[in-house]
């Protein structure tokens, strides 16, 4: 056969092949990231009409632990919008701000499991049972509990073979649907983490759907097959790894994604596709086309931070990276983190100088490492993701825009992430209403984010700025080398912080930065110090008699030179203790530093014989961000009324203005 | 009544005219800034006895900082709640004062070679009728703002889950804002020809309005000129202050010193060109 003939009859077999083969990216690892511990394989369809999806699943489980295992546990947590008296819907009428009451039938979600079989065939159904571990809601059906029929040994790997049949809920929260836009996250019974509680006992951690509280589960393999109408353009977890028309019409998408701890996908006829490359990582970015001139912001702030979490965290191992932009109407499926996928959110015409989308992906796309990678607990430790995230969120936001505007930079208002982190939690009513390490059901909606992600974040960036970026860097490498692919515990966080500040020459001050972090995620302090006096005070020159014996007295009238008294007083205002930098400057030019412990309440610095104190100021180089009162943190006796005058001008300026708008009136 | 005076001299007119009565203008702008000024210097206060003495102040020369700001507000806040109560009052006493101030103005846009004290004569001649004139134009301009913004308050939240992108939303709005300026703008100009034509022709108030109106109808191309005109020429001075004021900035005592001047001329010359305004009405609507 001539190569001709080979090339035209190849030609024919790939144009008539039943299956286009292709292949987005490469998904398959040479070797093991992770323990693959539940690996998933989803048939799934959808009907669009009635928003259902039907689906077989097979589930290969490994019980890692030294003892059987007699029941598995499910999330099955689109039961969690079933009825308003779910754990997770209970208790108001809004989510997220919105009402969410008033709907059909159809506008609620459930997921059903009709059969569950063991790897031997037998039917495990009339063994399932919804069970509620946290609050003991009875109308909670979030977790499911089967009983095996034959115990999982350990060592053993199961093999369970589900069909399921699921209502996704036109949009609460996340999950659903809002006109033809779809989000498929927490869409499939997945089971819950079998492992070690703190007292050493083997069980599942498999927490009921509370509003505040996020995601865990153990890592593993997916196939996903997903039949859809072809109208539908699709993102998923993971490489597309083949499309395929079936006789009714409709087209089935497989992706694959390994060693990742969930799969989420997305649907949307009128998505456009926007994609970028940074090294061997597709970018895929899935936005309807309202807000398609906006993308390439998307693109090159995930490019940044792929680079920049390179650099200082670690590799990025997947061999892509799926963004969703929901359609506004959609919004509350937006801002969310899965393996491989995120989903953000942003407004028509969207300002250049407000970055809350860049903000955003960046937040959402460093989860894959907090959280997607070192999986920590979200729900009982969301600190562990969320703080960390918000932490280098801030970082490479800054980074890429530069400090002070990088968040919003908009006709002179302006501010940066770190900033706007600080604030969040200084600015709280009560910053000591609670620790930080506390399971998510345990905080309000008001409460969670000023504590979880910014009090957290702040954190953090106070020991940044007290050991150097170099050594924080080594700091967060050395963590995510040791748990990625694992599930830590804030001990474990604080394991590797011990060792690495061990490094550290001065003892004494790794022992303190140690300490301040601890308070800070495991006690409800406040830190406050503040300079509160300065005084000069010229005191009598010597006077009287001078000597032991009155056959010795000396006399001295006071004509010398009179004595010099300078002190400043500084005083802790909160009940957090941590060392501080004192900074005094005289009035001849010269400094010096002091140093206070803060132990007691209230110091006094004295100076006798030297010139006047002119300022005072503690931190000065602001490393303490944790401090919430930056302003009483230095005093002088030279203020410069320049900013004052200014301040005063754009008032005047602006009152008059509004005056003069308002005379139309008359 | 139609005239067939052309735009350009009409807008030429009424700025020899406002150039010559630059001490009118002086002595509104001193009234303005009198009151203005209350407020002003509360906030060099409330900063000095707050954070006046802190090092962190020096920040706010070079730029706007977000945190020391924030800071204050969150200790201090308080001591700023008085001046928000202050301001309404002031607001008050402006309107009150601003009906005498426009009399005053409009008076001597009639006026070949108004002074001084024709403004004030005019003002104290008519300030009581131009106080129910106002009364009734600010009960229609409330109606037309409820009228507009009130579908808007009702609507905006569910037209963003009820159309399929965002795009439409934003489209009205921005429609109605405009058909809402321009309403005020009519509103505005029926305002003023109401009231020139009760200098001119000493009618009662309601024939005045209702004179007002047929001039604008008579006059709408030339009105809507003229009022896009002055629109624009502020929105022009605005643009320019902007920019000199990023170009500057307030980040030395001398930029501040330098800025502020600026800012005042600002002031001033927003005040011209309301003049400008009456006196290029004055020119449609009077007797040829």
């Amino acid at each position: 056969m001539s190569a001709r003939s080979f090339s035209g009859i190849f030609w024919v077999l790939t144009f008539f092949a039943p299956e286009a083969i292709y292949s987005q990216c490469k998904p398959f690892f040479p070797t093991a990231l992770s323990p693959r511990i539940a690996n998933y394989e989803i048939h799934v369809s959808l009907d669009d009409a009635s928003h259902q999806i039907t689906a077989t699943q097979t589930i290969q489980f490994t019980n890692t632990s030294p003892e059987p295992i007699r029941t598995l546990r499910f999330y099955l947590y689109l039961n969690a919008f079933k009825n308003t008296e779910t754990t997770f819907l209970g208790g108001t009428g809004q989510i997220f701000g919105q009402p969410y009451t008033h709907r059909t039938k159809e506008e609620w979600g459930w997921v059903d499991i009709s059969s569950i079989q063991q790897g031997d065939g037998t039917e495990l159904c009339a063994q399932m049972r919804f069970v509620q571990p946290d609050d003991g809601n009875p109308n909670d059906q979030s977790v499911l509990e089967v009983t095996l029929a034959k115990a999982l040994k350990a060592g053993e790997t199961g093999v369970f073979h589900l069909k399921w049949r699921a209502q996704m809920p036109q949009t609460i929260a996340r999950a659903g649907y809002s006109k033809d836009f779809y989000l498929f996250c927490h869409w499939f019974p997945q089971l819950g983490v079998y492992e070690q509680d703190r007292a050493g006992k083997w069980g599942w951690n498999c927490h009921q759907f509370f509003r505040q509280t996020e995601f865990y589960a153990d890592f593993g393999v997916y196939d996903v097959y997903i039949t859809a109408d072809p109208k539908f353009v699709m993102g998923a977890s993971g490489c597309l790894i083949s499309e395929k028309e079936t006789a009714a019409g409709q087209i089935t998408r497989h992706y694959h994604v390994e060693d990742v701890i969930d799969f989420a996908w997305s649907a949307y006829p009128r998505f456009e596709v926007q994609e970028a490359r940074w090294r061997n990582v597709q970018i895929r970015l899935l936005i309807p086309p309202e807000h398609a001139p906006l993308g390439p912001r998307y693109l090159h702030a995930l490019q940044f931070a792929l680079e920049y979490l390179d650099q200082h965290v670690g590799p990025y191992p997947y061999p892509i990276i799926t963004v969703v932009d929901p359609p506004f109407h959609g919004l509350r499926s937006g801002l969310m983190e899965y393996p491989t996928l995120i989903t953000t959110g942003t407004f028509y015409a969207m300002p250049t100088g407000i970055r809350t989308m860049e903000s955003l992906v960046i937040h959402e796309f460093v989860h894959q490492y907090f959280m997607g990678m070192v999986a920590s607990n979200e729900k009982e430790e969301a600190w562990l993701d969320e703080g960390f995230v918000t932490y280098f969120e801030d970082r490479i936001i800054d980074a890429a825009f530069g400090d002070k505007c990088a968040f919003v930079d908009f006709y002179g208002y302006r501010f940066d992430n770190r900033e706007l982190s600080r604030l969040e939690y200084t600015t709280m009513r009560n910053p000591r209403e609670g620790t930080v390490a506390r399971p998510g059901w345990m905080f309000t909606e008001s409460n969670f984010k000023s504590l979880i992600y910014s009090k957290t974040a702040t954190t953090l960036r106070t020991v940044e700025a007290l050991l150097g970026q170099e050594k924080m860097d080594q700091l967060m490498q050395a963590y995510f080398d040791k748990w990625k692919f694992k599930h830590p515990r804030g001990e474990d966080f604080m394991q590797v912080l011990h060792t690495e500040l061990q490094s550290l020459p001065d003892t004494v001050f790794a022992q303190q930065v140690y300490q301040l972090f601890r308070e800070s995620i495991y006690e409800a302090k406040l830190l406050d110090y503040a300079v509160t006096r300065i005084e000069n005070e010229t005191l009598p020159a010597r006077q009287g008699l001078f000597g032991d014996k009155p056959s010795d007295f000396v006399y001295e009238n006071g004509s010398g030179q009179p004595a010099t008294l300078s002190y400043v007083e500084i005083q802790r205002k909160g009940d957090w203790v941590f060392p501080v930098e004192l900074v005094i400057h005289f009035a001849d030019g010269t400094t010096k530093n002091m140093f206070w412990s803060g132990k007691e309440g209230a110091k006094r610095f004295e100076f006798r014989g030297m010139p006047p104190i002119v300022w005072a100021q503690i931190d000065p180089q602001h490393k303490i961000s944790l401090d919430i009162d930056l302003n009483n943190n230095s005093l002088t006796l030279q203020p410069s009324t320049a900013p004052l005058w200014k301040y005063a001008a754009k008032a005047l300026f602006w009152v008059q203005n509004l005056l003069q708008s308002l005379s139309f009136l008359s | 009544m139609e005239k067939s005076i052309r735009i350009p001299s009409l807008v030429l007119g009424a700025f020899a005219a406002t150039l010559r009565q630059w001490r009118v203008t002086s002595i509104v702008y001193c009234i303005q800034l009198a009151l203005a000024l209350t407020l002003g210097m509360q906030v060099y206060e409330v900063l000095q006895a707050s954070i006046g003495n802190s090092l962190e102040i020096s920040r706010l020369m070079a730029h706007y900082d977000h945190t020391v700001l924030t800071d204050f507000l969150k200790v201090h806040g308080a001591s700023i709640t008085p001046l928000i109560g202050q301001l309404r009052w002031v607001l008050l006493v402006w309107l009150v004062f601003s009906v005498f101030i426009h009399a005053g103005l409009l008076f001597c846009a009639t006026q070949t070679a108004a002074r001084p004290r024709q403004f004030w004569a005019g003002g104290s001649t008519y300030f009581f009728p131009f106080l129910k004139i106002s009364g009734i134009f600010a009960l229609l301009f409330l109606l037309w703002t409820a009228f507009v913004l009130t579908p808007i308050a009702l609507f905006f939240q569910d037209s963003l889950q009820y159309f399929s992108n965002e795009k439409y939303t934003v489209w009205w709005v921005l429609a109605s804002m405009g058909v809402y300026f321009m309403g005020l703008a009519g509103l505005l100009a029926w305002s003023v020809a109401s009231r020139l034509v009760y200098l001119s022709e000493a009618a009662s108030i309601r024939k005045s309005i209702r004179t007002g109106g047929r001039v604008l109808r008579l006059n709408t191309k030339k009105v809507l000129i003229l009022v896009l005109f002055f629109a624009l020429l502020q929105l022009l001075t605005m643009l320019i202050y902007n920019g000199l004021d990023a170009v500057i900035g307030m980040t030395s005592p001398i930029t501040i010193g330098l800025l502020f001047g600026i800012q005042q001329g600002f002031i001033f010359c927003r005040i011209q060109l309301r003049q400008m305004l009456y006196g290029a009405f004055f020119g449609i609507s009077s007797p040829a």
